[in-house]
This record gives C-alpha cells, structure tokens and sequence, in this order.
C-alpha cells in the first residue's frame, strides 16, 4: 500500500513538474529577451574583452543578454567547429551567433557565415574595404595587432629596421634569436611568410594572398627562400629549437635567452604592462612591416538571432568601441586610424600602420607543412 | 550469483550500444575516409581541407602508400616506437626496483619510497612538462649545476631533444608501474621465497627464478598499458620534445589542424591504432590463457 501511495505521489509531481515549462514559455515570450551567443577561442584577455563589451551592450538594450562561450587556446576548436558544421547541415540553429574564432577560412569554404551589408552593418564603412573584400565579405576585422620585431635594448643597441637587416644580424649573433613554429603562433608564422615573400613577384604575392583560389603549384615560388630559412637554422637559437607558441618565446625573451624576437604587438605591450617582461625590451615594426592579424568578426548564417547579431557587431564597430577595445587589449582598432580621434591615434603614431594580409588559409596550411619538412627538418637537435 | 543470460545480455547491451554508436561507428566513417571514399565523412568537416585524395569508385590506398613513403612519418613512426620501447624498459626496471624493495624492506622507509613514485600521479602532465623544461633548459637548475660545481663549459642540456621527452614519459608512466609491480608482489608467498633460500638460492636467482616469473602477468600489464599510453601522447613531446623528429601525437595534431590535411592525419590514426593493436595482442592472450587457466582449475 505504502509503495504505491509512494508511487502515484512521485507521479502527480512529476505531473507538476512538466507541466510548468508550458506555462513559463508564455511570461517569457511578453518579455522578448533575446541572448546573442558569442563564441570566442582567443586567451583570457579576449574572454574578459567580450564580457564587458556584452555588460555595456546589455547596459544599453536591457533586453538583450550577451552570452560568451570561451574555448581557451581553441584546444576544442575542431569539434566545435564540426558542431557547427553539422547543425548547419541538419537545418538546426547554430550553437552560437557571432564568433572571431580561428576557423573563419574553412567555414567560408562551406558557406557558414552570413554575407554583410552596409544596410543591415553600417560602420562596414569605417573599415578598409581591402580586408573586408579579403574576407570574402563575411567578417569584419573588430580587433587587430601586427607582429613586430622585440629586442632588448640594453644588448642590442642597433636593432635592424629591414628583413635583410634582421638576417644579417641573426648571422653576426648566433643563438639571440627565435620565432615560434609557424604552426603554433602567427608571431613566428608573420616572420617565415615574411622570410618567404623576399624577392617574390608581386603577382605570386597576390595569388598567395587571394582566398579565393588555390592552386598549390605557385607554392614552389618559395623554396629557394624555404631552404635559406633552414640554412639560417643554425644560427636560431639552440641551432634551431622553434618553441610552440607565441608565449614560450616572449619567456625565453623574459629570461634573456634569446635577445630579439618576432612578438606580437598586444601580447607583448599587455606582458610589458604587467612587468612580464623587462623594461628594457623594446618594440620596433620593420620597412616593410609584418603581416598584421586584423581578427574578424563573423555572424553565424544558421543563427537563430542574425539581425541582433549584426546589430551587436554594427556597435562593436562604432569608434567609441573600437577605442575601448584598443585599451583593453593593447591592440590596434579593426576600423580605419582616420576614423579614431586624433589624440587616440597620436598615442600609437609609432606603429600605425595598415595591416599586411598574410597568406590565404590553404596557402598558409601548406606553408607549416613544407616549413615542417625543411625548416624543422634540418635543425641538429632530436 | 549466476545472471539469468537475458538479465546478463540487457545489463550489457547498453554500454555496448554506446560503444557502437559513438566509437565503432564514427571509426569505420574515419577509417573509409582515409581509404577515399567519398561522403564517408560530412564534408562541411572537409572543406578548406587539401591534398585530400578520393576514389571514383571504392577504396583506394594512395593515402597510406603516400605516408609510409614519406620520409618524415617514417622517422616519426620509428621515434615514436623507440620512445614507448625504451619508456617501457626503464618503468620496468625502476618498477621492478622499488617494489623488490618495499617487498622485502618493509617499514616506513619502504613506504616513503612508495609514496614519493606515486607522485606524478597527482602532478597534471602540463605542469610537468613545463616543470622539465625549466630544469633542462640552459640556465636551468641542471645547467648552473654543471656550469658551478662540475665545471662543464659550456654545459650540455637535453631540453627540447627526444632524451627529454623520454624522461618525461618515464616521469608520467612510473606511478603506474610502481602500483602494479608492488602489487603482482604480494601475490608472492614468503613460504616459497623461505623454501628457496634454505635451499641455497641467492637474490639473483630469487629475483630471476621466482619474482620474475610470478610476476609476468603484472610486467605485461604494465609493459602494454605504458607503451599504448606513451605510442599516443601528446603534451609532452609537444612541449619538451624537438621540432622534428616529432612523435606521432603532436604529428598528428599538426597534420589535422596547422596543415590542414584531416585525411593524412586520419590514416596516421589508423596506422597507429594498428601499432598499437600488436602491442596488446600479448596481453590480451596472456589474460585470455589466465582465465583459461582459472576455469579449469
């Protein structure tokens, strides 16, 4: 008897229980919160980034929540990306709305991310067209940092200011330089696309540029300069060791093992900031300057919230935000310099620059792969 | 308590319906990709990807021939081995040591000793890795010592070489070892052992005649666990190892995301599975004749 009063009593609950959810959905439904999911795979300080971006956007449109999804380091980024992928192919709504993950290229080759326009995104007319036709119309670059030569100016009292200054140097000083393996970090990636580019034809830099079309036969342009780098090698520090990672090399900069360094510049101003590394080192652009990481920021096409989404991206484009990014993250604005106020820009006179594109996603693939078989290849370790 | 086979056959089903549907069968899709079959995969997975090769019609062996007559996998193959080996030689002989001690050494001395082997476990491999790398590195704490008080100059260091990185998978894979030797010991009698040395037989020959082969079963666990664990690491070869020649993990990780070739690094998967397939094949016979063994007893 008791059994059964137990039973049909955890029934009725149960009872109770779903029918709740029927009722919840129509005083929610009077309220029309919506919640834009953003999806970031940046590192801390990108995290931090969005979530005040998200306080002050939601401080603006109480009824609308910014949410982020932080995937530190993009360790998870494969699968999340498949996530998307398939919710797209089943017709579902995506996981997230808007994103500067690290698989814009490959999601543009399957068609994922919403074409923009100056009507539903206005401020697209602050950017440089250039990057916004680079990125085949569907990212706007919200954020940027350029990489940049870092050296120690108690040791090196005449840093070079041109790629070929900067071999010599490394030839006159075996062991103080490193960059990181292309396929890690884009610090050291900037420094062999760069290294690769010398002498190169500017029609063969273009195609290399160009997302849109991959022929991987322009790619034997680069293997006299590929096997220079791997001769250069040996006069690498510890006769060739490429650390994984854009931050082991800003430690062996810290601890003085090696005196220069191709850095990025919002990683190593934020390091300097934080007395991560020492006050001596010091940041200089090259003639012909590094490619720059203009990050795009990219609207889900299978979004349940597209035109919430590209109202949060149209107000992360407007000067007054990009100046707020440009603090918080030491990095440089996805809008064009003319548009901040003239004493924001006079602050980063030094580095202004346009952001160099660097070489289109399967090119750049292809670039670790040889860079793997010659460069790593040929260092006398292992 | 004897299960009824009905009973028996429902308790399992579910966790080998779970198997099936999220290992097995998203396996055998991998594994048609990397034979070439198209649509094996989604291809929203494989867009951006290149250097993929498919088959007009059924399968097609051009991806494996391709890698196995690459050079660099297969010096990547051939390191990734040779670590596992000598990763399982120098656990087994470390193992073998401190458990033959704390067996016959009882005592707090012997505990400590223990302990301090089951360390590693609680340290996460991360950590570790970055741990040896500071120690190793030149102005490391081996370094200075070699510089000061051995007077090497310029002294030498083993960080970001493949020595590194078998220290470090010794580092990780101890634990283990030491908890599954001191553990196959106990299985030993002392009567046997007291037999033994009455008769005349030496440490040598108690260590060889008797601990050694009573013991068997436990040096093939650890032995095959270890090298299945070290044939697929990641994170220590990625942060103490060198730039080449690299083990199959971080090869395979690059091949899937830097170069953007899923495909390769699919049938790099497979083969490696296959490796490691052939290094459990001991073990499972010898479990197999040990339950053989048991029923009939």
């Amino acid at each position: 008897m008791r059994a059964r009063t137990w039973i049909a009593s955890a029934l009725s609950l149960l009872m109770v229980g779903l029918a709740v959810p029927a009722v919840v959905p129509a005083t929610a439904a009077t309220n029309a919160t919506t919640t834009i999911n953003v999806f970031d795979d940046g590192d801390t300080n990108i995290q931090q980034l969005f979530l005040n971006l998200g306080a002050q956007y939601h401080k603006l449109h109480p009824n609308i929540n910014v949410n982020v999804i932080f995937n530190q380091h993009g360790l998870d980024d494969n699968s999340i990306y498949s996530r998307l992928a398939a919710s797209a192919q089943a017709g579902k709504p995506a996981p997230f709305d808007i994103t500067d993950g690290s698989f814009f290229s490959k999601g543009a080759a399957a068609g994922l991310w919403v074409k923009l326009g100056t009507k539903a995104v206005p401020n697209l007319k602050l950017v440089n067209p250039t990057l916004i036709r680079d990125n085949l119309y569907m990212a706007a670059p919200y954020r940027g940092s350029e990489v940049v030569l870092a050296y120690n100016s108690a040791t090196v009292k005449n840093p070079p200011h041109t790629l070929a200054g900067l071999v010599n140097w490394i030839k006159a000083n075996p062991g103080q330089f490193d960059y990181c393996n292309p396929s890690d970090g884009g610090s050291g990636d900037a420094f062999v696309q760069a290294m690769l580019s010398m002498g190169l034809p500017k029609a063969t830099l273009t195609a290399l540029q160009n997302p849109n079309k991959y022929t991987a036969s322009i790619e034997s342009a680069w293997t006299k300069n590929l096997q220079n780098l791997a001769a250069l090698g040996k006069d690498i520090y510890r006769h060739g060791y490429y650390p994984p990672g854009n931050t082991n090399v800003l430690n062996l900069l810290a601890q003085g093992a090696i005196q220069m360094a191709t850095v990025w510049s919002d990683q190593s101003t934020a390091a300097l900031k934080a007395g991560q590394l020492p006050k001596t080192v010091k940041l200089l652009q090259l003639k012909t300057p590094f490619y720059g990481g203009a990050v795009p920021l990219y609207v889900v096409k299978n979004s349940p919230h597209v035109a919430a989404a590209e109202a949060f991206l149209n107000w992360i484009l407007a000067p007054k935000q990009q100046l707020f990014i440009m603090n918080s993250v030491s990095g440089f604005p996805g809008i064009e310099w003319k548009y901040l106020p003239a004493k924001a820009r006079a602050q980063f006179a030094s580095v202004e620059a346009p952001y160099f594109p660097g070489f289109a996603g399967q090119y750049d693939s292809d670039l670790h792969t040889d860079w793997q078989k010659v460069v790593a290849g040929a260092s006398s370790n292992g | 308590m004897q299960l009824r086979p009905g009973v028996a056959m429902a308790m399992a089903a579910l966790p080998v319906a779970v198997i099936a549907v999220f290992i097995f069968y998203p396996a055998i899709g991998a594994v048609l990709y990397t034979l070439g079959v198209k649509g094996a995969v989604s291809l929203a997975f494989t867009a951006g990807a290149t250097h993929q090769v498919f088959a007009p019609k059924g399968i097609t062996l051009a991806v494996y021939t391709g890698l196995l007559a690459d050079p660099e996998f297969q010096r990547d193959m051939l390191v990734t081995v040779l670590v596992a080996a000598l990763t399982v030689a120098i656990c087994l002989v470390i193992g073998y040591s401190v458990a033959t001690f704390a067996r016959f050494r009882s005592g707090p001395l012997a505990r400590w000793v223990t302990g301090l082997y089951l360390m590693p476990l609680f340290i996460p491999i991360v950590i570790a890795s970055y741990a040896l790398v500071a120690f190793f590195q030149p102005g490391g704490w081996l370094t200075v010592f070699m510089y000061h008080v051995l007077g090497m100059k310029p002294p030498p260091s083993i960080a970001f070489t493949t020595a590194d990185v078998v220290v470090g998978e010794v580092w990780a894979s101890i634990p283990f070892s030491v908890l599954v030797l001191t553990s196959g010991m106990t299985a030993i009698n002392d009567d046997w052992l007291q037999a033994a040395r009455d008769m005349g037989a030496g440490p040598l020959t108690l260590f060889t005649r008797f601990v050694l082969p009573l013991t068997q079963l436990q040096a093939l666990i650890v032995g095959t666990f270890t090298a299945i664990g070290v044939l697929g690491s990641f994170t220590v070869p990625y942060v103490t190892g060198p730039n080449a020649p690299q083990m199959l993990g971080v090869a395979m990780d690059a091949y899937y995301g830097a170069f953007g070739r899923p495909q390769q690094a699919e049938a790099m998967a497979v083969m490696l599975f296959v490796v490691a397939a052939i290094v459990g094949v001991p073990y499972v016979w010898a479990m197999a004749r040990a339950r053989a063994s048991a029923r009939r007893s």
